[in-house]
């Protein structure tokens, strides 16, 4: 993450402040910077929240409550710390409030699949390895149903699998980031696989859904 | 390729970051083995959210959600109307709305693949299959 500088410096383009530069900009009074460094992560920090909820609305208003949290909390973020870390941060613990607010029970997981998921679990079913990596990300059906079944863990669970998979950060990274011990962090991660396993083949066994049968 | 290298290999294969080589030596395997095809397709149910490279299909290129942001950008308005620094806390609500807003116009539904080679996201760390959620004794035939 980071180095803009440096790369401008490569293509002989006009110098982009850096993180730094613009969080002191913002210090000083000048809060369009902070806008800039929001155009920064935005992308990155809505990404992270989608992996966490599927409604787009709910993704946007988090991605904004983030940076608002950012900017009220700007006193406080220590420059030794990269802002693009101390952002996600943020994100993490905004999605994990969000997640323990609104946690769904298990048992709606086979309940009513839509269309679009019953549409995609025909392709899970037919269509080749290839096939499959090159569609999901059309598909609607395909990140609902991921979401179905991510959405049935807990929340504490659902977190660590989304940072270790989704984000690939270190065991060491998100222990940091959580404030956890790294042994508490493997420990979830073993039981949200253990979970995920054991959702998944309830999906995979619903007579509602019946593929991959 | 063993069913153990095939399957420590699904989520950069998912990902895409494999060469022509790795990546067909992949698909033979998942051809010729049964067990390893069923547990990639285990895989391919929750990789759409954990493994695409921006979280997954954006439902918001198909719908207008700049409300959200304006909406938000009311409620720091009244929320700070009282407050010290009102008028700054505005401020910073009026460009990061902007910017919301500009940026929903913009979005594309799919990141193209320059976009994906050239995500700065950190570099992958391989998970082992003890890490993976689909170990070598799910769903074998
Ligand atoms: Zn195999």
């Amino acid at each position: 993450m980071g180095g803009l500088g440096a790369q401008a410096e490569i293509t002989g383009e006009v110098p982009v402040r850096t993180d730094q530069e613009l969080v002191a900009d913002v210090r000083a009074g000048d809060s369009a910077a902070f806008g800039e460094l929001a155009g920064r992560y935005r992308r990155r920090i809505e990404s992270l929240c989608r992996r966490f909820f599927s409604d787009p609305e709910l993704v946007r208003d988090l991605t904004q409550e983030c940076f608002l949290r950012a900017f009220a909390g700007l006193d406080s973020y220590r420059c030794e710390m990269p802002f693009a870390t101390w952002i996600r941060t943020i994100a993490v613990n905004a999605s994990y409030d969000e997640l323990r607010r609104r946690r769904r029970r298990p048992e709606e997981l086979v309940a009513d699949f839509t269309s679009a998921e019953a549409q995609w679990g025909e392709l899970l079913n037919h269509a080749s390895p290839e096939e499959l990596t090159g569609i999901a990300e059309e598909r609607r059906g395909a990140y609902e149903l991921a979401h179905r079944l991510l959405n049935s863990l807990r929340p504490e669970d659902r977190l660590v699998l989304v940072l270790r998979d989704g984000e690939e950060m270190g065991v060491n990274e998100i222990a940091q980031t959580l404030g956890w011990s790294e042994a508490k962090v493997k420990i979830r991660a073993f039981r949200a696989r253990q979970a995920l396993r054991k959702q998944a083949k309830r999906v995979i066994g619903s007579r509602r859904f019946g593929f991959l049968a | 390729m063993s069913c153990f290298e095939t399957r420590k290999q699904f989520a950069n294969f998912w990902r895409k970051r494999l060469d022509r080589g790795q990546a067909v030596l992949i698909t033979d395997h998942l051809r010729e083995c049964s067990s390893c095809d069923h547990s990639f397709r285990a895989f391919a149910l929750t990789a759409p959210v954990l493994h695409s490279a921006f979280g997954g299909y954006d439902a918001s290129a198909h719908r207008g959600i700049a409300g959200s942001a304006i909406y938000k950008l009311r409620t720091v308005r009244e929320s700070n109307r009282h407050a010290p620094q009102a008028g700054k806390w505005t401020a910073i609500a009026m460009v990061l709305a902007a910017s919301m807003v500009a940026y929903v116009a913009t979005t594309v539904p799919n990141p193209s693949l320059t976009e994906v080679l050239t995500s700065p996201q950190p570099v992958s760390t391989l998970s082992s299959v003890q890490d993976s959620a689909f170990p070598l004794d799910d769903f074998a035939g």
